[in-house]
């Protein structure tokens, strides 16, 4: 019966209540948090040993802001996707500082039984291309198209103007349909 | 034309992104485990204060049950404490008792002093008398 009453709780009443020693509402805020850390850091990275240690990166870090929260001023989400993609694009640039910037094609677990699936080749076509965006593109088509965020959630994610946000998301995804289209028959387009 | 259809569309663009959207990866159980200990680890003070507490109403419950085991074996609160007096009692009787021995033969001594006191003084002569009718 408490469990569901914390369940209908908003993310920041649940901080709230974490932050005056309730365990209880931080095991509600990691099922419905975590998930979204650890996707965004998935899809900025590629890597999901990597995306694992960003989310759980992210989650401690609201645990540590949850007894000084202010609230009203930003929504819960908002602030782990703005430390989740930071923390990503953190990790971006070692790999580049180590030589590791050039990203092959997204390793295949079981390509066997996963190969022949044409929507796993898509994705995994998506991601390739999502690779080859610069970062802050990579983010804003990530947020806006994946995410489904708004616009001005995506500006005070990322720190800048809704303007900018627009100008991030159309050159993404005019990169990303260029990176695609020379594979458009390759992944069941061609009749389109 | 033939450039046009190998170029992917906006409609095309989204259905990658729709999928993306509906096939989402799953964080593994090992990393929500993790992160929940994290939580209950960094859980603010009032939370292990109560925590604590918690742990001390149990220490006191199971206190109180063997207080009440010891009180049944004993015949209850009576029992306690005619236990309780006789043992002070045995206490004190050792610890005084070393300090009374004097005292004790004191009181032998005035006994033996009380045998030689006569006490019907002349009897002899009495007797003596009883003797002579």
């Amino acid at each position: 019966m408490a469990f569901d009453a914390r369940d209908d709780l908003s993310d920041e009443d649940l901080l709230t209540l974490y932050g005056q020693g309730d365990v209880a509402a931080a095991r509600v805020l990691t099922l419905r948090l975590t998930p979204l850390a650890y996707r965004v850091a998935l899809r900025m990275l590629n890597d999901a040993a990597e995306a694992e240690d960003v989310a759980q990166e992210a989650m401690l870090r609201l645990w540590r802001q949850a007894p000084d929260w202010q609230r009203g001023t930003a929504q819960v989400s908002t602030w782990l996707y703005r430390v989740a993609t930071n923390l990503a694009t953190d990790r971006l640039r070692r790999r580049r500082s180590v030589g590791l910037d050039e990203i092959p094609e997204p390793a295949d677990d079981d390509p066997g039984a996963v190969g022949r699936m044409i929507e796993h080749d898509r994705q995994q076509a998506l991601q390739h291309a999502l690779m080859q965006l610069p970062e802050r593109q990579r983010t804003a088509v990530v947020l806006r198209h994946i995410e489904g965020l708004a616009n001005p959630e995506i500006a005070e994610v990322m720190g800048v103007g809704v303007e900018a946000v627009e100008s991030l998301i159309a050159r993404g995804k005019r990169a990303l349909k260029s990176a695609l289209s020379g594979r458009r028959e390759e992944l069941g387009y061609g009749d389109g | 034309m033939a450039m046009a259809e190998r170029d992917m569309n906006d409609t095309a663009l989204e259905e990658l992104f729709t999928q993306a959207r509906t096939a989402a990866p799953e964080p593994s159980p090992d990393l929500m485990a993790r992160v929940m200990e994290d939580a209950a680890r960094l859980a603010p003070r009032t939370a292990m204060a109560e925590a604590r507490a918690g742990y001390g109403v149990v220490q006191q419950s199971r206190l109180s049950r063997v207080i009440g085991w010891i009180k049944d074996a004993l015949g209850g609160w009576q029992g306690i404490g005619g236990l309780a007096t006789a043992t002070l009692a045995g206490f004190w009787i050792g610890y005084a008792g070393l300090a009374g021995t004097a005292t004790l033969s004191g009181v032998q001594t005035s006994t033996e002093t009380a045998d030689m006191v006569e006490l019907m003084p002349g009897s002899e002569f009495l007797a003596l008398a009883w003797d002579v009718e």
